[in-house]
């Protein structure tokens, strides 16, 4: 659905007034995260917000997903110890703070809706998703590595949004999508937006979209794919892979964790922390055989489960949202659109020197 | 994010604090030295917990490492005198590791005043009290220790020296093109006759401007390789372990990527034979911004260390490294007045510095993926019995993942800087590495022939260990 078709005219507000709205925000008790320069650095990062002047809503993504607000890179599943002999448990505590996720790209809500697919029923997982309310932002501007209109997404998708918002010049246009987004607006009043000042944020969006220019996936990707479980050429592209997990830290969808004990004499947790299907480890039996054993068949595991086993267990959309993270971040310069469209013979006959 | 190290909830309180220190004693000398004293009914503070070990050789970081994750305010490794080593040369061995280790330690912030180090030898008993007796004063005047924990984002409190100008510009584009014929033209040459059964080199990826490794197999492949002040990629990486192609490889290198190639020869990873180094006249990579010449560049003359089987200059293909054919114009290295802004910060600023550098790690292993000196099987991260790096993401987990990684690079580390290139969080993983190599290089001359931390010198200099 275009912006221009609802019916709701939603606002249009300025930074000052954008600022005042965090500012309020964070007065009420939410917590908000949103994109702020890391200081010395060339990136953002989603942080605790202080201040709402303290965001930055220009052009482009975080250097990671805002995942880590919902799925922390580290967390424990219960915590242990021993008193006067005997073992006690209990729960890690649960922060009961509502929290805010503010100026999310399109791709990233959607990437998160997929990473509430896969683990929403977690306990730790959905308490955290059901006191975050997203509010987007969309682009109007495409990064080398976007491809999000070629796995089914958009620039000003509203996928997992509660709130959107588009810029536009030196404000933004805004609209809350649900009742979660709406209570966000409760205090505040702001200017109404004009079906023009949409048409023309649309007209932005779609110029967005033309900046990217991969090639679309076919309908049937996910069962072709998983066809080509045994084609010869998952092991020449991933020839180059280091096996290092970049691709899956900075993902917005990836949720895959490993378990491991911290502890010392008496008590201690079991915590889960962060893994990934492109490591030797993440398969290897204690026994030693690793049924995944070289790096193409790892690699292959990223690629199938993004485009073909999670749309087949989930229905429809594959799991990548196309935020081409992993392809700039990739020490290598591997390319997950690049090597899903050689498998599925869309391109020129692949050779690992073709790219 | 996970606590650091649970507590128990009935922890006791000891008034007045006293620091808890763990010693980690040679069961040959420094442990019969402290039974010895305690024989003769001398008295020294009771904040020491010994934990033997069988030879001085045997201590490693991961030990002090752990003492100071687990709660220890202090650490003292002990062993026997020079010449005095039960196992003939363990303690030779541990006093080069001590001072890489110290060097680190001390470089990340943990307080030079908590980390010490002592030769005790069996008869000295006395010695032993008064080693104590000095190491408690000194860790209680460094106060309880910290602890390792996920410092809040904040502005930095420790500001870098900017990077100084280039000593040159980037090469013109058309010196990379002349490269990047010849390289073509070697490599299509080396598969057609069979020589090689690979080439790795460089060519375009995906995204604008960037180059990425390519495989060649064919002699047509051969077409797709280029030459470009982006070819950043230190292909050295693919000559260790797994990763590498079946047969004789040929592979393009800059200096930095020799040197390592040479190293992989030198620790017993790679055959010499197995591989072809085409040795290019490297005018330098382009920093982050793309158009100027990288920091790890500036002291480089782009020289090609001796061994390359071609040197591939603009001009042409000589057998051999060629002296001579790459000079370029130099400055100081720019890492270095960096490494002396953060060592001459008080420990607490360098430590928080670190901790919150490394707070943005999201252990990725980007850094271990593309380093050509980490070819181990199973790194010591991955290694659960036990689990010397916490495979935590945070505080704690995170500063003995970056310690270690550094640490097993001493004296190992070219310097190509390709970790700190890759790290999304921008982690100056550079400086940590040159800080080790700068201590290696004046304890222990800059070339030797075994990784300097594999031999030793009767007279290496030990005048930190009490």
């Amino acid at each position: 659905m275009k912006a221009t078709d609802r019916e709701d005219p939603g606002f249009r507000i300025g930074r000052a007034e954008l600022d005042r709205w965090l500012d309020a925000l964070l007065a009420a008790g939410h917590r908000v995260l949103a994109p702020q320069t890391v200081p010395g650095k060339s990136f953002s990062l989603f942080r605790t917000l202080a201040h709402g002047k303290d965001a930055d809503l220009r052009p482009g993504r975080t250097r990671w997903s805002p995942r880590e607000a919902l799925q922390p890179r580290s967390e424990p599943l219960f915590r242990w110890e021993t008193v006067d002999g005997e073992l006690a448990l209990s729960d890690p505590p649960l922060d009961p703070t509502p929290q805010v996720l503010f100026g999310v790209r399109p791709c990233d809500a959607a990437g998160l809706q997929r990473a509430g697919a896969v683990l929403g029923s977690d306990p730790q997982f959905a308490h955290r998703r059901n006191l975050t309310t997203i509010v987007t932002l969309g682009c109007d501007q495409a990064q080398p590595g976007c491809f999000c209109t070629a796995v089914g997404g958009s620039p000003h998708g509203t996928e997992g949004s509660d709130l959107e918002l588009a810029p536009d010049g030196d404000g933004w246009l805004g609209r809350a999508l649900t009742p979660a987004g709406r209570a966000l607006l409760c205090a505040t009043s702001f200017a109404p937006a004009t079906a023009a000042q949409w048409q023309a944020a649309g007209a932005r969006a779609e110029t967005a979209a033309a900046g990217m220019t991969r090639q679309a996936l076919p309908p049937d990707a996910a069962a072709a794919l998983e066809a080509a479980f045994d084609d010869p050429h998952w092991a020449e592209l991933a020839r180059e892979c280091l096996g290092c997990q970049v691709c899956g830290t900075v993902c917005p969808s990836c949720t895959c964790f490993d378990v491991h004990d911290d502890g010392g004499l008496g008590c201690g947790e079991r915590c889960r922390s962060q893994d990934s299907c492109t490591q030797g480890l993440f398969t290897a039996h204690a026994t030693g055989h690793n049924p995944r054993p070289t790096q193409g068949s790892r690699y292959r595991q990223r690629a199938l489960h993004k485009f073909a086993f999670f749309p087949a267990r989930h229905g429809g959309a594959s799991m990548c949202v196309g935020c081409g993270r992993c392809i700039e971040q990739c020490p290598v310069g591997i390319d997950i659109h690049h090597v899903v469209q050689a498998v599925l013979g869309a391109r020129e006959e692949v050779t690992h020197v073709g790219r | 994010m996970t606590s650091s190290l649970a507590t128990p909830t009935t922890t006791t309180t000891k008034v007045p604090w006293q620091p808890t220190i763990v010693a980690f004693v040679c069961n040959w000398c420094t442990y019969a030295g402290a039974d010895s004293c305690g024989t003769m009914r001398r008295e020294y503070p009771a904040t020491v917990r010994l934990l033997r070990v069988p030879c001085t050789g045997r201590m490693s970081p991961l030990f002090v490492l752990k003492a100071f994750a687990q709660g220890a305010d202090g650490v003292l490794c002990s062993g026997c005198h020079p010449g005095d080593c039960h196992y003939v040369k363990g303690n030779y061995h541990a006093r080069r590791r001590f001072a890489a280790m110290r060097a680190l330690f001390d470089f990340l912030g943990i307080d030079g005043r908590r980390l010490h180090f002592s030769w005790v030898s069996a008869s000295e008993g006395l010695k032993w009290a008064r080693v104590v007796g000095d190491v408690s004063a000194a860790v209680t005047a460094a106060g309880p220790f910290p602890g390792f924990q996920d410092l809040p984002p904040a502005a930095p409190d420790l500001v870098l020296p900017p990077i100084p100008p280039a000593p040159r510009p980037l090469p013109p584009a058309a010196e990379h093109d002349a490269i990047g014929e010849h390289v073509r033209a070697l490599a299509k040459q080396l598969l057609a006759d069979g020589t090689v059964a690979t080439v790795l080199g460089h060519g375009p990826g995906t995204l604008p401007g960037r180059m990425v490794p390519l495989v060649a197999t064919k002699p047509e492949h051969a077409a797709k390789l280029a030459w470009n002040a982006h070819c950043h990629t230190n292909l050295a990486a693919y000559l260790a372990g797994p990763r590498r192609p079946a047969g004789r490889i040929a592979v393009v290198v800059k200096a930095c990527d020799a040197r390592a190639a040479l190293g992989l020869v030198r620790e017993g990873k790679l055959a010499r034979e197995d591989v072809v180094l085409l040795g290019v006249s490297c005018g330098g990579v382009a920093d982050r911004t793309g158009d100027g010449l990288a920091p790890k560049c500036h002291p480089c003359d782009g020289e090609l260390p001796a061994g390359c089987d071609y040197t591939i200059s603009p001009t042409g293909v000589l057998p051999g490294s060629v002296p001579g054919a790459t000079k370029r114009k130099t400055g100081p290295d720019p890492r270095d007045a960096r490494v002396a802004a953060i060592e001459q910060a008080p420990p607490e600023a360098r430590f928080a510095f670190w901790q919150r550098q490394f707070a943005d790690c999201i252990r990725c292993n980007a850094c271990r993926g593309v380093c050509p000196s980490c070819y181990c099987d199973r790194c010591i991260a991955e290694q659960h019995r036990p689990q010397w790096i916490p495979a935590g993401v945070d505080g704690k987990g995170n500063f003995a993942w970056n310690f270690i990684r550094a640490y097993h690079l001493s004296g190992r580390c070219v310097g190509c800087d390709e970790c700190a290139r890759v790290c999304p969080a921008e982690i100056p993983l550079d400086l940590v590495n040159r800080r080790i190599a700068l201590e290696i290089e004046r304890r222990f001359g800059a070339e030797t022939e075994a990784p300097p931390l594999s031999t030793f010198r009767l007279d290496d200099p030990q005048e930190f260990i009490r």
